[in-house]
């Protein structure tokens, strides 16, 4: 299957700052979530897609098209909302709709309207005069309503309050039904991530450290509970320890090592999503190297 | 052509919602009007370099930088980058960046040309000093040269909406340029006995139709440049 975004030994470098090499495809029926510490690079990795801010090396395709090639058919099939975006201050909602809507043949007016009517948007007043909640909710109604094969989200949640994350999750996983469709999403936020992801792509300080199927992560990382303190002998899959407990992310050779050295453990449990993320963010703790070529959803 | 439509209708967009920005630049100019036939009528010919600030000011279309609302105007992105921020939001639509430099290079021509037209259309009737110095024929020729110098330096700003250096050494230089270019405004009558103003009135006068037709040329070859430098502004700064 053809990837829609194809993302090849991309880096860069801002001042101190060293993103990559990233290596990432994404294809139709995805959902994939950009995980990573603060000032990781995930919003200058969504920046790099939208090809505004050049690479230093690497190359990114759209739909088959290098982003900063001369055709620029691949912006009608990618739909970007930023963290803070720039630009909207003077416009009231209604100005921002006429200015986006004929520039996206596919723009779904009731997936909008609903929108604007689930989240309570008033669309006569400026942008600027909105609260950060408010801006939030109308720029994803923005975004979303384009309609277009791919969505890229950055920190869609981060201002929302719960309920309106919740009727977020829903909207986008309808969308996702409704037609050839994927997403990447940039967040911090486990609940969302667990709710919506397929597949979490981890950012380290700019090093991506992998991409990861979620079901296959939460089920690979196990915390055991042990009848007796482990001494000083080295453990496979071990990732971190307390005297009478381990947290594995090689389960079947933790297990193995323990039946053969009659190591009794009388618990064990998987993970939450955002205890796994914790690991995969802390150097030396994660257990993974990047093999440099995820694909999602092959 | 579909370009130019799609980039009219950007422009329209904006311009739609900076409506009390023409109202300031309506007052700016009635001002301006006055100030110069006043100051005209009294002594043409030894102008110093003052006025030929407030002649640059007009038509090197700066005042339509002042007069815009504070969201078109340009800001500071990030550290290194300022850029006029509808740029950076039309940069992340489905737009041919093309399109998007023709949509601020027609905002620039309805901030500046309609005003800076009128504003020489009622200097003559209204200043018997200029009447005194050129017929109407070479006052064409006056006005031709104004209006293509807010073309060949003017679309400067538009071009600059792409983006250009936000870093303190390249502000330090941008204020060095401008008082550079000011000196030389103030020194060039002193130096030459006349205004740069007075020499446009002396070659208007002495040759109407070749000042013109240079005039319009640099205004063409300006306009293109300007685009280009544009484009390469797009393809240099990171919009981060």
């Amino acid at each position: 299957m053809n990837s829609w975004l194809e993302i090849t030994q991309l880096q860069k470098k801002i001042d101190d700052f060293h993103l990559g090499p990233i290596n990432l495809q994404i294809e139709p029926g995805t959902i994939t979530a950009l995980v990573g510490n603060n000032g990781s690079g995930k919003s200058t990795l969504l920046k790099l897609i939208m090809n505004l801010a050049n690479p230093d090396m690497g190359n990114i395709k759209v739909f088959n098209k290098f982003v900063y090639g001369q055709d620029e058919s691949w912006k009608d099939k990618i739909a970007y909302q930023a963290q803070t975006p720039i630009g909207y201050n003077p416009y009231t909602g209604n100005q921002l709709k006429s200015l986006i809507a004929p520039l996206y043949p596919n723009w779904d007016d009731t997936l909008f309207v609903d929108m604007v009517h689930s989240f309570d948007i008033p669309l006569h007043k400026r942008y600027g005069k909105l609260s950060q909640g408010v801006q939030q909710k109308l720029n994803l109604a923005l975004t979303i309503a384009r309609n277009t094969p791919l969505l890229l989200l950055d920190e869609p949640t981060s201002f929302m309050d719960i309920p309106s994350k919740k009727r977020l999750v829903d909207i986008l996983v309808d969308w996702m039904d409704r037609g050839d469709h994927a997403i990447i999403f940039a967040g911090h936020q486990a609940e969302d991530i667990m709710k919506l992801a397929d597949y979490l792509t981890v950012l380290r300080n700019g090093t991506m450290v992998g991409t990861f199927e979620k079901e296959e992560l939460t089920a690979t990382y196990m915390h055991y509970w042990l009848k007796e303190p482990l001494g000083k002998m080295s453990i496979p899959g071990e990732i971190s320890r307390e005297i009478k407990q381990l947290v594995s992310n090689q389960p079947a050779a933790t297990e193995q090592f323990f039946h053969e050295n009659n190591v009794a453990w009388t618990d064990r449990k998987a993970l939450d999503l955002d205890e796994i993320i914790t690991y995969l963010l802390q150097e030396g703790k994660d257990g993974y190297i990047n093999d440099g070529n995820d694909v999602i959803g092959s | 052509m579909q370009d130019w439509k799609q980039a009219f209708r950007l422009a329209m967009f904006e311009l739609k919602a900076s409506k009390g920005s023409f109202l300031a630049l309506f007052l700016f100019f009635l001002l301006m009007l006055f100030f110069f036939k006043t100051v005209l009528d009294y002594d043409l010919d030894k102008k110093t370099g003052i006025f030929d600030i407030f002649v640059f000011y007009i038509f090197s279309s700066f005042m339509m930088l002042v007069v815009k609302r504070k969201g078109f105007q340009i800001a500071k992105i990030n550290e290194d980058v300022i850029a006029s921020p509808s740029f950076v939001m039309l940069s992340q639509l489905a737009i041919k960046k093309d399109t998007i430099i023709k949509s601020r290079f027609i905002i620039h021509f309805v901030y500046s040309f309609p005003f800076q037209l009128v504003f020489l259309i009622c200097l003559y009737p209204l200043t018997p000093g200029i009447q005194h110095a050129l017929p109407v024929s070479s006052y064409i020729g006056l006005a031709v040269i104004w209006l293509s110098f807010s073309f060949y330096f003017g679309y400067g700003f538009p071009a600059s909406e792409a983006g250009i250096k936000g870093t303190v050494k390249a502000t330090i230089l941008s204020y060095a340029m401008i008082m550079a270019g000011l000196l030389i405004i103030i020194f060039i009558p002193i130096l030459s006995g006349y205004s740069i103003f007075y020499w446009t009135i002396i070659l208007s006068r002495n040759w109407p139709l070749a000042s013109s037709l240079v005039s319009i040329i640099l205004a063409i070859l300006g306009v293109i440049y300007w685009m280009h430098y544009a484009r390469k502004s797009i393809e240099k700064f990171d919009y981060l």
